[in-house]
């Protein structure tokens, strides 16, 4: 158990680099030296870059699954560029407001909630899930509620800390009813329990009560719609940086948390007779992008608007997940809806996070903008910031050059090749209705009467990162083929394999030889949530000869990638076949598989 | 779907709504009224169930002691809920902790019983009565409206009833045997298990050395310290999170004052 502890820390290596760089910001924030003070920022940038290396570095990610890999790489680069527009945060928005003293507390709030964004992917366990969950929300509470010295921001943090704490409670509820089903808090113990009870064709009521709890709980970090409600007031009462956050770090974790729940019950359920789920988060997304984007078409203030784009946003992502992940690891991405999730969430945090940039650097000209007029005509003034803000709204609606039109492609084609063509259609239809809010807020740009401008002084740190931003969006929109294979490789992690079963049968012998290819796990070989996935189904078999003579030939595919030594055990899943049960033999070989494998 | 624990839940239901405060015109002894009714109509739902559980029809009984703690646990819970002053809400759930406890101690967890008599009982008491103290300054006679009066109850009862209804629905789902085979497994098994030899009036610990270690402490430390070290330590982390926030709120106050008012205590 001790071994088991110092390999997951080195695969925690850049979560540990950010809670260290956490708690040095934090000290230097109360600095008596104003030069320290000055170098907050720069020390957060510095982990963040460091723990961006460290996740790269080979001997971290042998240590971890590729999913984490990935998501400590998006946490790490996303979160550069937050921090970039944050440069100023808690006193440029508050003129009011000269106490330069705990920004170093808002940015070590910032960096322990990236770590526990960053090392959602890497938790093997219900109660760690839960506290990385608390690590994410916790910090963010805290700057919602101090990021602005107004009673705006209050009444957001009081609304976000008390709903959150709700949704919390909903989750833990429904976590307990995951422990009471399989009797363990660990997540290979749990999906072994429900990979034994695939053969009931139906989930257990806890199963299916805990699973309901912990979907309900999570849709409030995701914004989905039974907890969508908070979103725009809490959104709009936060200071605009921290909204640039809490678009970013609650979706992702509460994303990947889901997909790791999902992953626990082998995502049986995308192919499995049991419905619940895939209906119940067919009309969650079904509802979380249509309302959205209405409520989004009728609001005039700029962070409204955005609160209810991201709540259409999350529709969408969900609309992915529904497809369930690729059948078989490596295969093409029509069939698979994880890695069109993780590409939309990447997708997404660029584009809203450029918008919020540039959002932040127009507000930082013209007095603390909110509403849509205040922004009108300022391409005349501020070209280049427009110019990135109108490419990340135009990739926000999916136009065809930029990171969001792929992103909204990959989601279509997973669920059309799925079957769920009423997703399809729908996330569709909703793009065409966002189109007419984010072109509101280009036209008011670059159409409208040229606006006063002011003469607050800002850094020019929120316009890098949309610069950035924007020009990720048409890089990765134009040419994504490295993003591409290394969300392949994440979601390969939760995909399937195919192999064949053969069962030779010749004068009172049986023999049974398999070929199972070993799914490819990506550059993170070692995986502490994948135990012997046994769930699988025949695609095809064939029959050829006759009772005392012949060979079966059954096709498998898997809903988890195998280990080459359980490839033979799969022998069990051999279906019944009426001429062949005659056959003593087989009976013979059929019950030493069976019990090889219990 | 079973109708009668269907009707027992909706007679709760009913009698938590009439219960619930309202400001004038409460219909407190009819909703006393039905609560005993349901309570009974509960005890003998259970001791029917009981009775199919162990294969007999006649003879098994239900535990006492569960049956003294589940009464005294339901009702101060009601009282929690329903009772006008808020610091005697918040004595009748020092009574509903205990009573929690002591089911806890029939199902052999010790450690739970001891832990949640100290945390709730001593600790998260004491912080409610200062708030309540400390938020109505006038005594009981000045309490403020959101603190007489349920915002709404019928939507509140409705959705803490639908879930409560369906969880028991689930749970005392088709033979009464089916609950205990959904899932044999681990330590909540076990004590799933001893909780229904108990409510049966059986001797829960028949054989008890697979379960001599539950609710130990030692079997906890040790838990915590390898399997669970990581998490530890992450809680550790998030406490300091939690501190810091804390005093970053209650600082920001300070210069925030002259924007927002005169800087003075806030009056009532």
């Amino acid at each position: 158990m001790a071994e088991d502890v110092n390999t997951s820390l080195l695969g925690l290596l850049p979560e540990i680099i950010l809670l260290c760089t956490a708690a040095v910001v934090l000290l230097m924030g109360l600095a008596r030296r104003d030069v320290l003070r000055r170098l907050t920022q720069w020390t957060a940038v510095i982990g963040v870059i460091v723990a961006f290396v460290a996740a790269y570095s080979n001997d971290v990610q042998s240590h971890t699954t590729a999913l984490g890999t990935f998501l400590t790489l998006l946490t790490c680069g996303i979160g550069l560029l937050l921090l970039f527009s944050a440069w100023e945060m808690p006193f440029a928005m508050d003129p009011a407001h000269t106490d330069r003293h705990y920004r170093g507390e808002f940015f070590a709030m910032l960096l322990c909630s990236l770590a526990g964004v960053s090392m959602m992917a890497k938790v093997n366990n219900l109660i760690w899930l839960f506290l990385a969950l608390e690590l994410v929300s916790i910090p963010t509470y805290i700057v919602v509620a101090t990021g602005r010295g107004q009673s705006e921001a209050q009444e957001a943090g009081i609304k976000y800390f008390f709903l959150g704490a709700l949704s919390a409670a909903i989750y833990l509820f429904g976590f307990s009813y995951l422990y009471g089903f399989s009797g363990s808090t660990q997540f290979s113990a749990i999906t072994a329990v429900f990979q034994s009870d695939i053969s009931r064709h139906q989930l257990p009521w806890m199963a299916i009560l805990g699973l309901l709890l912990v979907l309900l709980g999570i849709s409030y970090k995701i914004a989905a719609v039974p907890l969508h409600f908070y979103a725009a007031d809490v959104y709009q009462g936060a200071a605009t940086p921290v909204t640039a956050f809490l678009s970013f770090a609650p979706k992702a974790a509460g994303f990947v948390a889901i997909i790791l729940l999902l992953g626990l019950t082998g995502w049986h359920f995308s192919s499995g007779p049991d419905v619940t789920i895939p209906a119940l988060l067919t009309v969650m997304a079904v509802l979380t992008m249509t309302i959205g984007n209405v409520l989004a078409l009728l609001q005039r203030n700029i962070k409204r608007m955005f609160a209810y784009s991201s709540i259409a946003h999350s529709g969408y992502i969900l609309a992915a997940l529904v497809a369930g992940p690729a059948l078989v690891a490596g295969g093409g991405w029509a069939h698979d809806g994880v890695a069109a999730a993780l590409f939309y969430l990447a997708a997404y945090s660029l584009m809203t996070v450029g918008a919020f940039a540039a959002l932040i650097y127009m507000q930082g000209k013209a007095d603390g903008a909110e509403d849509i007029d205040d922004i009108a005509g300022i391409s005349s003034e501020h070209p280049m910031t427009a110019a990135c803000m109108a490419i990340c709204l135009l990739s926000l609606i999916g136009m065809p050059g930029t990171i969001g039109f792929l992103g909204k492609l990959f989601i279509v084609q997973a669920d059309l090749s799925t079957g769920h063509w009423i997703l399809a259609v729908f996330v569709v239809v909703n793009a065409a209705i966002a189109a007419a809010y984010y072109l509101r807020i280009i036209a008011a740009m670059y159409v409208r009467e040229p606006w006063t401008p002011s003469h607050v002084r800002t850094t020019l740190a929120p316009r890098f990162a949309a610069a950035l931003c924007a020009a990720m969006v048409i890089g990765f929109g134009l040419a994504p083929s490295r993003l591409l294979s290394d969300i392949r490789h994440a979601a390969d992690y939760m995909a399937g394999s195919s192999g064949t079963v053969r069962l030779t049968v010749f004068k009172g012998r049986a023999k049974i030889t398999s070929h199972f290819p070993t799914g490819s796990f990506g550059r993170g070989r070692r995986s502490s949530l994948l135990t012997d996935p046994l769930a699988g189904y025949a695609r095809r078999s064939r029959l050829a000869g006759d009772q005392n003579s012949c060979v079966v030939k059954h096709e498998f595919i898997f809903a988890r990638p195998l280990k080459k030594d359980t490839a033979w055990s799969t022998a069990r899943l051999l279906p019944p076949s009426p001429v062949l049960e005659r056959n003593p033999a087989v009976v013979a070989l059929r019950m030493s598989a069976r019990l090889i494998v219990r | 779907m079973d109708y009668a624990l269907a009707v027992a839940t909706a007679l709760g239901a009913l009698s938590i709504y009439l219960l619930l405060p309202r400001g004038r015109g409460s219909l407190v002894k009819t909703g006393a009224l039905v609560g005993v009714l349901t309570l009974g109509a509960a005890m003998l739902y259970l001791l029917r169930w009981a009775g199919l559980q162990e294969g007999v029809s006649q003879g098994a009984g239900l535990n006492v002691f569960f049956c003294l703690f589940a009464l005294i646990a339901v009702i101060s819970a009601t009282a929690v809920i329903c009772h006008p002053r808020p610091l005697y809400c918040a004595l009748y759930f020092v009574l509903l902790t205990l009573a929690l406890a002591g089911l806890f101690i029939l199902l052999f967890a010790q450690f739970m019983a001891i832990v949640l008599i100290i945390i709730y009982a001593g600790a998260i008491l004491v912080t409610y009565v200062f708030v309540i103290m400390l938020a109505s300054p006038g005594g009981n006679v000045t309490v403020a409206d959101y603190d007489r009066v349920t915002t709404n109850p019928l939507l509140a009862v409705l959705v803490s009833f639908v879930l409560l209804g369906t969880v028991l629905q689930l749970m005392f789902i088709g033979k009464p045997r089916a609950f205990m085979a959904a899932r044999p497994a681990g330590p909540v098994a076990v004590g799933m298990a001893m909780g229904h030899k108990i409510l049966a009036g059986k001797p829960a610990l028949a054989d008890p050395k697979p379960t001599s270690k539950m609710g130990v402490m030692e079997l906890l430390g040790v838990n915590l310290y390898s399997q669970y070290a990581l998490p530890l330590e992450l809680a550790g982390i998030l406490l300091t999170i939690s501190l810091v926030g804390a005093v970053m709120i209650a600082r920001k106050n300070e210069p925030a004052a002259g924007v927002l008012g005169t800087g003075q205590m806030p009056t009532e």
